[in-house]
């Protein structure tokens, strides 16, 4: 049996890591809104998945109210398009 | 995996719940109804009718980087503080949807270029022959592909109305009021979508 990806493989990160598969980037509040996880979870799933480097995050301000980018890195999209081919071969 | 297809699919359906694009695009189909209806009245030997279809032209060009600017303003105001930011990944070529955007902007650019062309050189029987079929058709597929892609029934309802109101044009100013009244409509749907969006996604507790 082909090894699982275990970073990806958790249901919160592959949900996020499928979201910014589809998107460019995406800011906090759309992550938080579109897993309904709490801030804090979010947030130690992002450190996660930042520490594997499948995501990139960046901090900023949009006026005064502090923004956070985060974009899926080409090892992260590498990761989760090995992940999902895996996923079809056992599921085959 | 179809969870997942359907995951890496929200951020463009998202992009899609807050009637942005179809209020600015209704707005924008409306203005240009009415900027070259306003021409096609006013009468073509006199200066003022001359000077109007250049102005005409200018509008047309300024509806068209307004509509973009007014996307993009109106959902840095109004989408991204409510629902959060974020910014699609490049289209593949292969989007159907996207095709199906550009062939409709193709379309509106050639309708009007048509019309402008009839207007100065007042060839009917060409426009009439071939144009407005092909601008009808045209509008119907762009819509009705868009409809089915987004799941927007109503979209397909109006391409069939484009389709149906084509044999009661007539000449170059049966267009005009296509255009006035599919605009007035998709804007009006636009509104009600965006208002479905405001209510459903409440502004933040630290940014309200």
């Amino acid at each position: 049996m082909s090894e699982v990806d275990r970073v990806i493989h958790e249901p919160a990160r592959l949900l996020i890591v499928a979201l910014l598969s589809g998107a460019k980037e995406a800011d906090f509040l759309f992550l938080q809104r579109e897993t309904n996880l709490t801030k804090g979870n979010l947030s130690s799933h992002l450190m996660k998945l930042e520490e594997a480097n499948y995501i990139e995050i960046e901090k900023t301000f949009r006026g005064k109210i502090p923004l956070t980018l985060v974009r899926l890195t080409e090892d992260g999209r590498a990761a989760f398009q090995s992940y999902r081919k895996t996923m079809n071969g056992l599921l085959r | 995996m179809e969870n997942l297809d359907e995951a890496t699919r929200r951020p463009m359906r998202y992009l899609d719940e807050d009637g942005v694009p179809d209020l600015l695009l209704g707005l924008n189909s409306l203005l240009v109804g009415v900027i070259f209806l306003i021409a096609f009245l006013l009468p073509k030997d006199s200066s003022i009718g001359r000077i109007y279809i250049f102005a005409a032209q200018i509008l047309w060009g300024c509806c068209i980087f307004g509509m973009r600017w007014g996307i993009r303003t109106l959902r840095r105001k109004v989408t991204f503080p409510r629902g959060g930011y974020v910014a699609l990944a490049n289209c593949k070529v292969n989007s159907v949807s996207l095709w199906a955007w550009r062939f409709l902007r193709v379309a509106v650019v050639v309708a009007v270029t048509l019309m402008t062309a009839q207007l100065l050189m007042k060839n009917e029987g060409t426009l009439q022959r071939f144009a407005l079929p092909m601008i009808a058709i045209g509008m119907s597929l762009a819509m009705s592909v868009a409809g089915w892609r987004y799941k927007l029934p109503y979209l397909q309802w109006l391409g069939l109305f484009a389709v149906c109101v084509y044999p009661f044009q007539r000449g170059g100013v049966g267009l005009y009021w296509m255009l006035i009244g599919l605009g007035t409509v998709i804007a009006v749907g636009g509104v009600v979508r965006l208002r479905g969006f405001i209510a459903s996604h409440p502004l933040p507790v630290e940014t309200a």
